[in-house]
Parts: C-alpha cells; structure tokens; sequence
C-alpha cells in the first residue's frame, strides 16, 4: 500500500479529504468509525511508536528522456537484545521537486508522480502533479505502512523502494528532486520497549 | 497504567466522542448543486475559471445551527476527442483547483493523466469546509480553475461536472435550512 500527494497550504483546522459529500458518504464514514471503535477495543497491545532519524538521500537530476528512478531503502528495528516479537510502523517520503527545461522560453510543464512501496513487481504509483514554473519548488509526500514478517537475524526489516517518474515524450528538460525519509516503528503483543529499540533508515 | 497502555484507552474515547456525533434520525440532509455545465479545453486555450457563491443559513424566523457542510465537484464525464482518432505519444494532464476567494487559500487540487480517451471518473473532488464550531450562517465564493496541458499535446478535452453541496440540520424534515450555490 502507498500513498502520495501533494501537499497543499495546511488549512486553519483540519485538511480538505478527497470523499464523497453527500449524506450517505457521512453515513458511510460513521460506520467505518463504528467500526474503528470495535478494532480498537480488541486491538493488540504495543510499545509506543520510536522515531528514526531522518534519512536524506542524495539529490539529483531526473531527465525527460530518462522519464524514471527508483532508490532503495531499509528500514530496520533493532534493540540491545535479538528482538523475539515483530515490530511494525509507517514510513513517509518527502520529495521536494524543480523543473529546468532545456530551453526556458517554452511554456511547458510535465507531470511528476512519486511512489513509496515495498519491493514488488508491480508498484503501486501516487497521484501526479504538474510541475511548477522553472526553478519553482513543487512539495510532495508519500507513506507507506510497515508490517508483515519483518524479523530478520534478531532485527526487523522492511526493504522500501522510493520511485520517481516525468512525463517524457515532451520538451527536454531535467526535474532536480531533493528527497528524504522519516520512519517510525512500535513492538506489538507488548506494552513494553524493548531496552535500546531504534530504527535507523540507510540506503542498502 | 503506563502511557502506552492509555494510549488505546484514549483513542477509543476520541472516537467514541466522534461517533455521537454522526447524523441520526432526528438529523436531517439540506442538498443543492449547480446547473450541469461542459467545460471544453483545447491546447490553444487550456483553461478556464468558474465562480461559484455557496451560502448556508436558516430559513427567516429559523434560529438553528448547523454543524457539517459538505461541498465538492461531482464530474459525470471526462472525454479526450482527437481528430484522427488516434492517441499520440503525449497523454495531456487534467488539473483541477479550487480556490477559497475569501483568503485565496488552495483548498483542492487534483491531477489526472489522459491515456485513453473516456478515462476512469476521479472521485467527486470534495473540499470542506471544515467548520471549526456549529454556525448560523455560511458564506464564501470559492473558484474552480480546469487547466489542461499545452502543447504539443493535442485533441480536445470536455469535462462535464456540477458542484455540489450538502449540510446537516438538526431538524429531519430538512425545511428549515437554506442552502444555495450560484454560479457567478
């Protein structure tokens, strides 16, 4: 699962939502929160959530030609001692996105989508945006959860790939990206942190 | 207890506080939408602005308030016509945004990509207002900007779409509250 999105001006209270209007949507949304009531009466314990510190990755140059990137991350959970019980959390990507053309006096501007996923043959890609004026900075966000079987040598793991995608096949022209990572994880079954439970991005 | 053990505990208690506030039998849904309007979009002319006045308030002599309002772009079709029928290389974008005249605050912003000529619908584009506390009025002009991508995309789009609007009385036969959107 992920999500992307541009990040529009907060609001005074809370973010416009992309649902329905009508009566039967907040019928709807009623009934999920029921729901989300009964989930959480039931839930499993967890440890409190630890933050990662976050991760810049390396900015560079996506072309019109080359149309995609993709970079790799792991996420990890480690403690002082083998962790016995899984962790899990969320991860989010913060891209900060500029477009040079090659020739300035021309007035287009492509679209850009970035994606945060587990590794999987077929991934799944944000909503695009339209890139802003040359040199005009275009923010965008994109998050994942963390869970599934991630205990690996005493640690969890959770291989992300962070994908990057123009639009080619118009006026050439490069997209400078600044990106980074943030991620944070909890131990479930358990009130209790593990003694040194961390989590640290790096690229692999 | 410890503070992550409470946690759950306090969860449970924001959303059951959430949930008491879900419409109920005695609540009761004033709707209204503009006129179905085509807009058409050409790489020559790729975009054009609409202005739409929403205005909430009881009917005269009414004294009641209301909690939620609800407004977003309900699009009925999307279509990409192409002289030879054929789809070239550039797929051209679609942007919708809604601005909040009273602080010229973006408040929606949607992208879609066309890849085939009828794409899927996007969701109605919902954007708020979120209401800070239950009012006796509501008033705002909000403007709907449909740009499209430039050359070299080709082809002409047509968006057919209404905006439309919903609020929550806390009377059921809904009489009591007027609810107008009127294009400018």
């Amino acid at each position: 699962m992920s999500h992307a999105r541009l990040l529009l001006p907060k609001p005074k209270s809370s973010s416009p939502s992309a649902w329905r209007t009508g009566p039967r949507a907040w019928g709807a949304r009623c009934a999920l929160l029921l729901a989300s009531v009964s989930a959480l009466a039931t839930s499993r314990p967890t440890s409190r959530d630890v933050q990662a510190e976050e991760y810049v990755g390396a900015p560079f140059s996506l072309s019109t030609q080359t149309a995609k990137a993709t970079r790799r991350v792991l996420v990890r959970a480690t403690a002082s001692k083998p962790l016995t019980r899984s962790a899990e959390g969320d991860a989010a990507l913060h891209v900060v996105a500029r477009w040079t053309p090659s020739d300035p006096s021309l007035p287009e501007r492509p679209w850009f989508r970035i994606s945060l996923h587990s590794d999987t043959p077929f991934p799944p890609m944000g909503d695009p945006v339209v890139l802003g004026n040359p040199g005009e900075p275009v923010v965008l966000e994109a998050g994942t959860p963390l869970f599934g079987e991630c205990l690996v040598d005493g640690a969890c793991e959770w291989p992300l790939a962070v994908d990057f995608e123009v639009q080619g096949n118009v006026a050439p022209g490069v997209v400078e990206v600044e990106w980074s990572v943030t991620a944070q994880a909890h131990v479930v079954d358990t009130d209790d942190l593990p003694k040194a439970f961390a989590v640290e991005i790096s690229e692999p | 207890m410890n503070a992550s053990a409470s946690l759950p505990l306090a969860r449970l208690a924001a959303l059951a506080l959430l949930v008491t506030g879900c419409p109920s039998r005695d609540n009761g849904w004033v709707e209204a939408a503009t006129p179905p309007e085509a807009t058409v979009l050409t790489a020559s002319e790729p975009r054009v602005q609409r202005r739409v006045q929403v205005r909430a308030a009881p009917e005269p002599g009414e004294k009641l308030e209301f909690s939620m309002l609800n407004l977003g772009i309900e699009t009925t079709r999307l279509a990409w016509s192409l002289p030879d029928g054929n789809i070239p290389q550039v797929h051209p974008w679609l942007r919708v945004r809604v601005f909040d005249e009273r602080d010229e605050r973006l408040v929606k912003e949607h992208v879609l990509v066309f890849d085939r000529p009828e794409p899927t619908l996007p969701w109605p584009l919902s954007f708020g207002p979120d209401l800070p506390k239950p009012l006796r009025e509501f008033e705002a002009t909000y403007r709907i900007e449909f740009e499209r991508q430039g050359p070299p995309s080709e082809g002409t789009i047509q968006v057919d779409w209404r905006l439309e609007g919903s609020a929550l009385t806390p009377y059921p036969d809904m009489k009591h509250l007027q609810l107008t959107l009127t294009p400018l």
